[in-house]
């Protein structure tokens, strides 16, 4: 069967450096320190209330911030935004640039409203850099709508039904956002853009480059509703989703086929806790002894569609649970199970009369948070029988997704009069056309012809996205062969071997040693190696006994022992000088003198 | 075009639809359909169609405030940040007329019979001495009405607007409580709403005084209530700008519950309002190397001068020179720049030249409450006037500072 899917990807990156609209860096470490908050909903400027926003409201949670030492009172929203980090809006102009979009002239940063207690301040500060734009891939140009400069939000450590906490470490990191167009027609196409516009990205110098410094959202509709799925942690993930959202999908088409002609409804719930009085049943008996109760609704027509087959409905019924803070729901297409006995099962089913058709669905709650449920339960019951599907999921480990909250609406954002238009000017246009990277096509070309790597080699540097720490190295050691090797299998090799990172810097500086101390490749191996063993300060390796480089002096002192007690000629002089010394030696000198010495002998 | 009209435009040959927000000489600003604002110079854009008539503002469901809890609070709103929303077609931010959403989100509204009035609408930058007895006498109409009294009020000058108060009412039937938000209420994360709901708690105690509402520290949980004439904003943005200066606050409230830290006056069974302000009052604040003539240029025709010397209460030797030519016609008071502790000018030979020069030590009373107290007193009680300055009134001085 073929699906017309649309795709779009908001693909998010960290830039490293300051944070967006304060001084402190965008690295450091949560602290002790904490600040306690409630989010309130307010009015956009038309006078709407978002609907994304309300249902936020309706948990009426506290939030709890842990401060971090890279975080001030702008964080904490005890103070005024300070002037946009200027070296973060210049790298959003020049992935603009190279996105090939119209770009803004005044940046105008908007307040996104997010009350999930993400942001200290209710909402996100986000302002567009450029728009229209694309990208080439092999399937044709994927447009670009809008490349945005935002902040990133705080990091959650933990979550309950009237609590949650974060920490404010990664608050206000600036956020680069590059949203496409529905144009990705497949899977493997959403691949390829994703890794596309991320080559370009990490080649600006700017790019955090840390664990989670890239987060991708996928839009994804196949005609039953835009559906926004946020937070795809891995790229090889983006596939693993849009097969889990297509096979809901379809899954979901048939039960809506079914409920069409069936008819379904949800009963309100029953307070059954007196029927378990005597359970055997661990999990009942625990949550009763923990104050909770037995809560059962019945549901229609649903059975053998909760968890049978390809039919999943239940858990479309637990995930809206789960996000009212309750979960473990349990329905009749898993029973007998959880130790629930027979005598039970027939006294719920008798109590609510459930007919052979029907589905009885059990919580386990408090009292005072049943109440909202069922009405709840009954929405997600006709968006799934009218198949309107819209609505923002949350993608999860497994590469799977589940119900996170409605879409938001253009309700949720409004300026944000704190921080003045920016203009950008001619001379910030022109230092920004100057930092365009490479497309990744640009890049092979160079590699393979300038550098003259081979294909394998320079497909290697582009995957790994190395590129642009190639050219760098390059340009301080210029032997692209020994460059590739080195970032491509000695680095990653012993930082595998010894657990420990290298880290550019100090494979510039131990790369300027060599150059100055004519090393050859094998001498640079073994620098890194002692590095990474001994941890020694960089500028004590040239002392050290194996890598001091010998003297013309030493080097013919040893060829004329070798020359004399053994019987050497050009292809074993090497290895075999190898074995008199522990020190480096620059092997083309070797060579050329005992050239010269043995004609002397 | 108006703001909110929706219209087609071309930018650097792409075309978008969007919503026309502002414009001026040089640039134009657009909201786009994703919700983004633009903003582009007026020679990049084309305006190729507009439609619709603009700004429509749908009224949101707003919670009737006549309830019927048994304690009667009347809101006066003056301005202030705590009343104030975004201008969308300037971008700042501006006093806004109707501010009864706010009540929509207030936890502890029910359990009162609310009222408003809207008294006046400025930034508190922009109050004076006029405004305060504007603002006393609608507290007493309310007041002689049965009704506690919370004033929301802008931060920056609230503590002299309080002070104000306490002085001019010399008996009062109800608590009046000053409210007011560091972060504007048009922000999800705004402390307009703990506060209010603090301030109506207050005003439903017996506590015959003028008090300040605010956050205690920047969590959203307790809310104190400090003393009119013993606050002072001690920050530009924090939350908690707040501080009872050299003495306890008088309650906390938190989560419906309210902590007395401190002993306070009782309400009384009649209101006494003094209406009557003398504002030929100046303060004064010594600087090392102030020129003499600027000092004699501020307070020469003065009826009384309150200066805020440095440290235990001093100033230079050439403006003693000038207090003292000075001071047969003009009243000197000396507090301290210090904030915190009480002057003394027995310790050091300058503090007893100002004695000399019949300079008056108000111990810890705070500069700027010492000011306000000079106005109502040269108004009301002229024969009295220096003895009174030195009497503790309304807590404005405390003969006992505690650590």
């Amino acid at each position: 069967m073929v699906i017309d899917m649309k795709i779009g990807l908001e693909i998010h990156f960290q830039l490293k450096g300051n944070k967006l609209f304060c001084s402190c860096s965008t690295e450091g470490e949560k602290t002790d320190f904490i600040i306690e908050r409630k989010m309130t909903p307010v009015m956009s400027e038309l006078g709407k209330i978002d609907n994304a926003v309300k249902y936020e409201q309706m948990r009426d949670r506290t939030f709890v911030y842990y401060s971090s030492d890279n975080s001030c009172l702008v964080e904490k929203d005890e103070e005024p935004p300070h002037d946009v980090d200027y070296e973060a809006l210049k790298t959003a102009v020049v992935l603009s640039m190279a996105l090939h979009c119209k770009i803004v002239d005044y940046v105008s940063f908007m307040r996104k409203i997010v009350i999930d207690g993400s942001n200290t301040s209710g909402f996100q500060r986000t302002g567009v850099i450029g728009m229209d734009g694309y990208i080439k891939t092999s399937k044709g140009n994927v447009r670009i709508s809008a490349v945005t400069l935002e902040e990133d939000a705080a990091r959650k450590i933990r979550e309950d039904i009237d609590r949650a906490e974060y920490s404010l470490d990664r608050l206000g990191i600036p956020l680069v956002e590059i949203s496409t167009e529905p144009d990705i027609i497949d899977q493997e196409h959403a691949l390829e853009t994703a890794k596309a516009i991320g080559y370009l990205v990490m080649s600006t110098y700017k790019f955090r480059g840390e664990v989670d410094s890239i987060r991708q959202d996928v839009n994804f509709s196949m005609g039953y509703g835009r559906v926004e799925i946020k937070g795809v942690s891995r790229l090889s993930f983006i596939r693993d989703t849009i097969d889990y959202e297509v096979t809901r999908q379809m899954s979901l088409k048939e039960i809506s086929d079914i409920l069409k002609i069936k008819g379904s409804e949800i009963s309100d719930f029953n307070d059954i806790t007196y029927l378990f009085k005597n359970t055997e049943s661990s999990m009942i008996k625990k949550a009763i002894k923990t104050g909770k109760s037995v809560f059962s609704a019945m549901i229609t027509n649903v059975n053998h569609l909760m968890k049978y087959g390809n039919y999943h409905l239940g858990k479309e019924f637990a995930d809206v649970a789960r996000n009212m803070g309750i979960g473990g729901m349990m329905h009749s297409d898993e029973f007998p199970g959880y130790g629930i006995s027979d005598d039970e099962l027939n006294s719920v089913y008798k109590l609510l009369s459930r007919g052979d058709n029907d589905s009885i669905i059990i919580v386990l709650t408090y009292k005072n948070n049943i109440g909202a449920l069922a009405g709840l339960l009954r929405l997600r019951l006709n968006k799934i029988i009218n198949m309107d599907l819209a609505e923002t999921r949350a993608a999860t480990e497994k590469g799977e997704t589940k119900y996170l909250r409605p879409l938001p609406g253009r309700e949720r954002m409004y300026p944000e009069t704190d921080i003045p238009l920016f203009e950008i000017n001619k001379s910030l246009l022109d230092e920004a056309n100057n930092l365009i990277p490479e497309t990744m096509e640009e890049a092979k070309l160079n590699l393979n012809n300038k550098y003259k790597l081979s294909t394998v080699e320079s497909d290697a540097v582009i995957n790994n996205s190395l590129y642009s720490t190639f050219v760098k190295l390059i340009k301080i050691y210029n032997e692209p062969k020994t460059v590739a090797r080195l970032l491509l299998q000695t680095v990653p090799e012993l930082e595998k071997k010894y657990n420990s990172k290298i880290g550019n810097e100090n494979l510039i500086k131990i790369l300027n040693i060599a150059k100055n101390n004519g090393w050859d490749r094998s001498n640079i191996e073994k620098a890194l190696e002692i590095f990474t063993v001994k941890k020694i300060n960089i500028n004590e390796l040239i002392k050290m006994d194996e890598l001091k480089s010998l003297s013309d002096e030493e080097i013919r002192e040893i060829i004329n022992k070798l020359i004399i007690n053994n019987s050497i000629n050009e292809k074993n002089i090497i290895p075999s000088f190898k074995k008199e010394t522990n020190s480096t030696f620059n092997a083309k000198k070797v060579i050329e003198m005992y050239k010269k010495l043995k004609n002397t002998h | 075009m108006l703001t909110g009209q929706k219209i087609e435009f071309n930018y650097k040959d792409n075309n978008y639809k969007g919503i026309f927000i502002s414009s001026d000489d040089e640039k134009t600003t657009v909201k786009l359909d994703n919700g983004y604002n633009i903003t582009v110079r007026n020679e990049n854009i084309k305006i190729k169609n507009v439609y619709g008539n603009g700004k429509k503002r749908e009224d949101i469901k707003i919670k009737s405030i006549e309830k019927h809890g048994k304690n009667n609070v009347c809101i006066l709103t003056t301005g202030g940040t705590i009343g104030s929303s975004i201008d969308y077609e300037t971008g700042a931010v501006k006093p806004v007329k109707d501010i009864s959403y706010l009540y929509n989100y207030v936890n502890n509204i029910d359990d009162y019979h609310l009222s408003h009035k809207n008294i006046d609408n400025i930034l508190s930058e922009n109050v004076n001495p006029e405004k305060w007895i504007n603002f006393a006498r609608k507290a007493k109409e309310k007041m002689d009405n049965n009704n506690s009294v919370i004033i929301f009020h802008g931060t920056d000058t609230m503590q002299y607007s309080a002070s104000a108060l306490s002085f001019m009412f010399e008996e009062q039937t109800n608590p009046i409580i000053f409210t007011g938000s560091q972060r504007s209420s048009d922000r999800p994360s705004s402390d307009a709403f703990t506060n209010i709901e603090g301030s109506i708690h207050f005003s439903s105690t017996d506590i015959g005084e003028v008090g300040v509402a605010m956050h205690s520290g920047i969590s959203d949980n307790n809310i104190s209530l400090h003393r009119g004439v013993r606050v002072r904003k001690m920050h530009t943005s924090e939350r908690s700008a707040f501080k009872t200066v050299d003495d306890s606050e008088i309650a906390v409230y938190n989560n419906k519950n309210i902590i007395f830290n401190s002993e306070y006056k009782s309400t009384g069974k009649n209101n006494i309002l003094n209406d009557k302000l003398n504002d030929n009052v100046s303060l004064i604040y010594f600087y090392p190397g102030i020129k003499d003539e600027d000092f004699y240029n501020t307070v020469y025709n003065k009826d009384a001068v309150i200066i805020m010397g440095t440290g235990l209460g001093h100033v230079s030797d050439s403006i003693i020179k000038t207090i003292k030519k000075l001071s047969k016609d003009v009243h000197f008071f000396m507090t301290s720049q210090c904030i915190y502790g009480g002057v003394n000018l027995n310790v050091y030979s300058t503090g007893r030249e100002l004695l000399k020069a019949n300079v008056i030590p108000l111990y810890d009373m705070l500069a700027e409450t010492a000011m306000v107290k000079a106005m109502y007193l040269l108004a009301n009680y002229n024969d009295s006037f220096v003895n009174l300055m030195k009497t503790n009134l309304r807590g404005e001085i405390n003969n006992r500072i505690l650590w």
